[in-house]
């Protein structure tokens, strides 16, 4: 839900004390019971209210979900999800949160002072409900949301939850939700069609470029993002917009399945930059817990000369399931993919991208940064194709990986399809450990080995990080060295 | 005779060629200069033929005939030569048979009978010398992991070896040091004869003190700006291409 | 993952199983239990795999199932006469005629009259006719046999398994070291649409050196389906060269499979050279079991019309300090589809691996199609392992550098080509082979070659 006009109007309404109560209880007395039935996809959607279309494309996704399996093909092993024994419509916990930061526990306490967050949003992001502090910043956030507010008001673009915008621009929603991810497409996406929960809506009309980074962030402290959220974004003809998701602070959720969709449209010559820090619970020590981050994100150049990147720092999730993707449609369109996927312990991500090359004169470039160091096991998976009629089709791929320790797997799985003979690609991939006279060279310089480590890595992927937005790369080089604490000595 | 009328050339759809005319009697060496950009090296290959390279209007004629009917590998028989700018290197082509296959598959053109091989080392042989090349280098692969100065001596030794009458030198000079400069020069200097006529295009004085050009012309926006003898290039040397719409040196 | 148990056969699925049953007790070694018990758990794995398909990861881009409609019977041995001219015509006179000690395989039956048994034999190489040695296996043939690399995943080596009717055996000598290579020929027969299923076993003694060219051609015989398997055993410091020249009949199923185990400081070099076949699918499974040793598997591939040539690649480094290097060059001209799908497994604990693997394919036509999946698999740090995949048409820079130099288009075009091509050739140390070679790719263009 959301979003901010009504957010900002509600808080108006209400008193700071009353607010911790008012402001969730609507939500929390309405609690879908557990497992999946056409009764519960029927719940959700009478509870947010939906139109009549929504309701019926909900059910015919999850009618086709009853009759898909598990996708098996990943480099990943988990224990079979039972899909009855989940909530699908629940309200973000409001009460069961530690009463204030002395009773969050102190390892995370202490990755928050690492990452240099203040501490109004350690206490935040840790869910402590003592009320005031919170609704402070609460306060806090939604100030900056309204200027916020205002400032895209003036430009013509639209930034609000995609429950909000069925209501408000159901034809925009209409025509462009399940266009790129298809309800057919995947296990996850068709079950994320069938319940999803909320997530970003952003229209950005012919010709905008819109004036400032779009961010979850602020949503995240104004609501709780969904087990199976739902992205959309749009950017009309001659448009830019550049979304940030996610932040580089590790986020506790009870939800073990996090099944998210992404699509965005880029029609002609427009351009989005869509940019992922995700750090969710990788579970402990001995790989128990964590999120399972089963996400479909693909973006579609649909106009000519349109232009998407996707850029991800993944160091967080149990097990990363995630192929952020670009239909390269378009004539002259151009698809980006950046990533770095840090795992330690007993992570396992599964990652890449995929760049369909269906229309002429269009290019791609992948630069993929794997580091496995524990016991984890990270794959990159990519496709680049070019159809018959994508002539003069270019794909430039580089794909690294980085090896810590001799207990982790580093695995490199492309997929190069060329159907056209004017398509140009050049794929290369190297797996290599840090050189030990690089290290030795750091310690003679009296950096400690986790210090040269850390060091050496951000080096390593320099060409990712510097896709980055500005302000989030000083923040993701901490959290790099912080995702390989304990992978040496 | 190499003439040039009202020429206009189309890259990428812009127009880099604005009506460039130009006359090069044989037996003389005429140097093309000019700021970045004013099309000196469009000209260059215009004259070899490139693809890309779309001439919109105008006309090029050597010895009488219309050079743009030609297929690049019809100019060079007809004796267009251009040393390149940037010699491409292409991996698992000896250098020794691409030569081979060039001077033969040019002899054949020209109604010559081909080289014996033990002629034809001899040949090359004796040419590499000449400039000092190794003979080593002609066993590697064509300008694979040669130097900046081997590659445009190897550039020369083509030259000599095919035997052109027409001579376009695309700023054969660049990333050179002076004694490499001298090289390439005399191998260029061994190469006049009243039935020869060279274009030599650079975008400094420099070379031109060793390679003594008949006329100078200085391109700008596409066209002929200015023609005059060797003294122009010096006079250019002082005041730069200023004046011509190049940033001053 | 649990594979699951096929239900639905098709056609020529189930006419492999009837095929079996029918020959079954006519089989070579039907009378030794240990090769019967071999060929039925062969035809049980056979039987619960099926044919591979596409939905079969290590069968994405060659569906064996759909394209195949016709099981042709397998193909009887009746002893067609081959003379020099007739091999010169099958598989092109410049291979015929490399200097060798001749096998020869005919109608899946090695020849002694057409081969050179006696003169590997006074050298120290035993050769065995595998449709006779299976009957009574001696004791290194049973040690090795179906034993080198195996696997259980692979429906086309258990129907090898299951049918194989001849091939040739070899063992050579510790500290033998041959001074001319093996020639292993390997030749159809005439007419009627048939199945050929050789399987070929090297053991190659500790401190032994020799070079193995198995070539493959057509004596006319429509319909070609072959099914050959090579096991080869490269012992401890022993240095095996393998090359495999395929030149089988337009319309040919060619399907190949190299198993190789590698011991201790041993050397293999592979070379696999394609021009032939419909439909050819050539897999190796390598396999580093000793330390120290080193292996090169490349090859190149021609392809026109209709063809569809997949080259499958599996190297397993299971134990430390072990280099292996894989370069492949494909040329895909008219309507054809080249496959290159090579892995490089890095076991726990095999440190010091150092596996580096690059393909490339130059196509031709606006039809012409390069599938490429190259993979790593490493779990270990200590390791430098690379791949690298590279598809495009001949670059117009360089064409136009020669066209500017005199050399006409078309000759300029073939030059690069062969200039491609070549650079997988280049890493073929023996001259004559690599001249051969490099001649069979101009003759597969068109032009002369200097």
């Amino acid at each position: 839900m959301p979003a901010v006009q009504e957010t900002v109007a509600r808080v108006k309404e209400i008193d700071v004390d009353k607010y911790k109560y008012g402001f969730f209880t609507d939500i929390e007395s309405v609690k879908a019971p557990k497992g999946l039935s056409e009764d519960v996809v029927r719940f959700i959607s009478a509870k947010k209210g939906e139109p009549a279309w929504l309701l019926d494309w909900r059910l015919e996704a999850y009618r086709r979900w009853l009759t898909m399996h598990e996708p098996t093909w990943a480099n990943v092993h988990y224990p079979k999800i039972d899909f009855q024994e989940l909530y699908y419509y629940s309200a973000p916990k409001s009460t069961e949160g530690p009463k204030s930061l002395a009773d969050v526990d102190p390892e995370l306490l202490e990755y928050y002072r690492k990452l240099g967050i203040p501490l109004v949003e350690q206490k935040l992001l840790a869910g402590v409900k003592e009320s005031r502090v919170a609704v402070d910043a609460v306060f806090d956030s939604v100030s900056v949301v309204t200027t916020f507010k205002e400032e895209l008001a003036k430009a013509g673009v639209i930034f609000c939850s995609v429950s909000e915008a069925v209501k408000t621009h159901p034809d925009l929603v209409r025509k462009y939700l399940g266009s790129v991810v298809p309800i057919t497409d995947n296990y996850y996406a068709t079950l994320n069609s069938a319940v999803f929960s909320d997530g970003s809506f952003v229209y950005v009309p012919p010709g905008v470029r819109c004036p400032m980074e779009l961010s979850t962030y602020f949503r995240i402290n104004a609501e709780q993002t969904g087990q199976f959220e739902r992205t959309l974004i749009i950017a009309d003809k001659g448009a830019y917009v550049s979304y940030l998701e996610g932040c580089t602070a590790p986020m506790r959720d009870e939800n073990q399945l996090h099944a998210a969709v992404v699509e965005l449209v880029a029609l002609d010559d427009a351009e989005i930059k869509y940019s992922t820090v995700q750090n969710w619970y990788p579970g402990d020590k001995s790989g128990k817990g964590g999120i399972y981050n089963f996400v479909t994100k693909r973006g579609d150049c649909r106009g000519a000369r349109s232009k998407i990147s996707w850029t991800q720092v993944e160091t967080g999730s149990a097990i990363t399931w995630k192929y952020p993707s670009c239909i390269l449609r378009g004539e002259g369109s151009r698809g980006e993919f950046y990533s770095i996927a840090i795992s330690n312990g007993y992570q396992q991500i599964d990652s890449g991208t995929k760049m369909i090359h269906l229309g002429k004169d269009t290019s791609s470039r992948i630069v993929s940064k794997g580091i496995a160091a524990g016991h984890s096991n990270n794959t990159y998976r990519g496709l680049v194709s070019a159809h018959r009629r994508a002539s003069n089709a270019r794909n430039f791929t580089v794909c690294d990986s980085l090896l810590i320790g001799d207990k982790c797997g580093a695995h490199t799985v492309p997929y190069i399809e060329a159907k056209n003979a004017s398509a140009t690609f050049e794929h290369e991939a190297t797996t290599s450990k840090i050189s030990d006279d690089q290290l030795f060279y750091c310690l003679q310089r009296g950096l400690s080995e986790e210090e040269a480590v850390a060091l050496i890595v951000n080096g390593f992927v320099r060409d990712v990080l510097q896709q980055l937005p500005m302000e989030f790369m000083a923040e993701t080089q901490k959290l790099i060295g912080i995702s390989l604490e304990g992978s040496v000595g | 005779m190499l003439e040039i009328k009202n020429l206009h050339v189309n890259v990428d759809g812009r127009e880099i060629l604005k009506g460039l005319d130009l006359t090069l009697p044989a037996g003389e060496v005429h140097a093309i200069m000019g700021p970045n950009g004013s099309g000196k090296s469009t000209l260059a290959y215009v004259l070899a033929g490139k693809d890309d390279y779309e001439v919109t209007a105008g006309s090029i004629t050597w010895k009488g005939e219309d050079l743009l009917a030609m297929n690049p590998s019809e100019r060079a028989a007809a004796g267009v030569f251009l040393a390149f700018q940037y010699p491409l290197e292409i991996p698992g082509v000896a250098t020794m048979t691409f030569l081979r296959t060039a001077v033969n598959a040019v002899r054949k053109a020209r109604g010559e009978a081909e080289l014996s091989t033990p002629d034809f080392l001899r040949f090359v042989r004796e040419k590499a010398k000449l400039l000092k090349i190794d003979p080593d280098m002609l066993k590697r692969p064509l300008n694979v992991g040669f130097s900046g100065g081997e590659k445009k001596r190897n550039e020369i030794l083509q030259m000599t070896l095919l035997d052109p009458s027409l001579c376009v030198l695309d700023e054969t000079d660049s990333g050179l040091d002076i004694d490499a400069i001298r090289i390439v020069a005399d191998g260029v200097n061994a190469l006049r004869s009243p039935d020869r006529a060279s274009l030599v295009i650079t975008h400094y004085q420099r070379l031109l003190d060793y390679i003594v050009p008949d006329r100078v012309h200085v391109l700008s926006d596409g066209r002929v700006a200015r023609s005059g003898g060797p003294e122009l290039a010096l006079e250019l040397e002082e005041t730069g291409y200023a004046e011509f719409g190049g940033k001053a040196a | 993952m649990d594979l699951p148990v096929q239900t639905f056969r098709t056609k020529a699925e189930q006419a492999y199983l009837d095929l079996f049953e029918g020959a079954r007790n006519a089989l070579p070694g039907a009378g030794d239990p240990f090769v019967a018990t071999l060929r039925a758990k062969a035809i049980e794995a056979y039987g619960r795999l099926g044919l591979p398909h596409r939905r079969i990861e290590a069968w994405k881009y060659t569906d064996l199932r759909a394209r195949l409609d016709e099981v042709n019977p397998l193909l009887k041995a009746d002893g067609v006469a081959v003379d020099d001219a007739e091999l010169a015509r099958a598989l092109g006179g410049e291979i015929a005629a490399l200097p060798a000690y001749r096998l020869v395989v005919v109608e899946g039956d090695l020849r002694a009259d057409l081969s050179d048994i006696a003169g590997l034999k006074a050298k120290g190489v035993e050769v065995l006719s595998l449709g006779q040695a299976l009957e009574k296996p001696p004791s290194w043939l049973r040690s090795a046999l179906a034993q080198v690399t195996p696997r259980e995943d692979d429906a086309v080596l258990a129907l090898n398994t299951a049918l194989m009717t001849g091939g040739a055996a070899l063992r050579i000598g510790a500290d033998v070291t041959l001074d001319k290579p093996i020639h292993l020929i390997q030749l159809d027969g005439t007419g009627e649409p048939a199945s050929i299923v050789t399987r070929n076993v090297v053991v190659a003694e500790s401190g032994s050196a020799a070079t193995l060219i198995e070539s493959f051609g057509s004596l006319g015989l429509r319909g070609l389906q072959r099914n050959t398997v090579t096991e080869l055993k490269v012992g401890h410091k022993a240095a095996l060269k393998h090359f495999k020249l395929q030149r089988d009949g337009d319309d040919a199923l060619h399907l190949s499979t190299w198993l190789v185990e590698l011991g201790s400081d041993a050397r293999y070099d592979a070379f696999q050279f394609s021009t032939g076949a419909a439909l050819a699918r050539n897999q190796i499974y390598a396999r580093f079991a000793g330390q120290g040793s080193a292996a090169d598997m490349s090859g190149a591939f021609l392809l026109r019309g209709q063809q569809h040539c997949d080259t499958t690649l599996l190297v397993e480094h299971s134990v430390p300090r072990c280099t292996s290097r894989e370069l492949f060059k494909g040329v895909i001209d008219g309507e054809a589809r080249g496959v290159f799908q090579g892995k490089i497994v890095v076991s726990p604990g095999a440190q010091k691996t150092d596996g580096k693997q690059m393909s490339g394919a130059l196509l031709l036509s606006e039809s012409a199609e390069f599938d490429s999946k190259p993979e790593l698999e490493i779990f270990a740090d200590d390791v430098v392992c690379g791949h690298g995949s590279t598809s495009g048409q001949i670059d117009r820079d360089l064409l136009f550098y020669l066209e500017a130099r005199g050399i006409p288009e078309e000759q300029a075009r073939a030059l690069l080509i062969q200039a491609f091509v070549g650079d997988a050739i280049e890493r073929v140390e023996d001259e004559a082979l690599r001249d051969a070679l490099a001649r069979a790719s101009a003759g597969w263009l068109g032009v002369d070659y200097h």
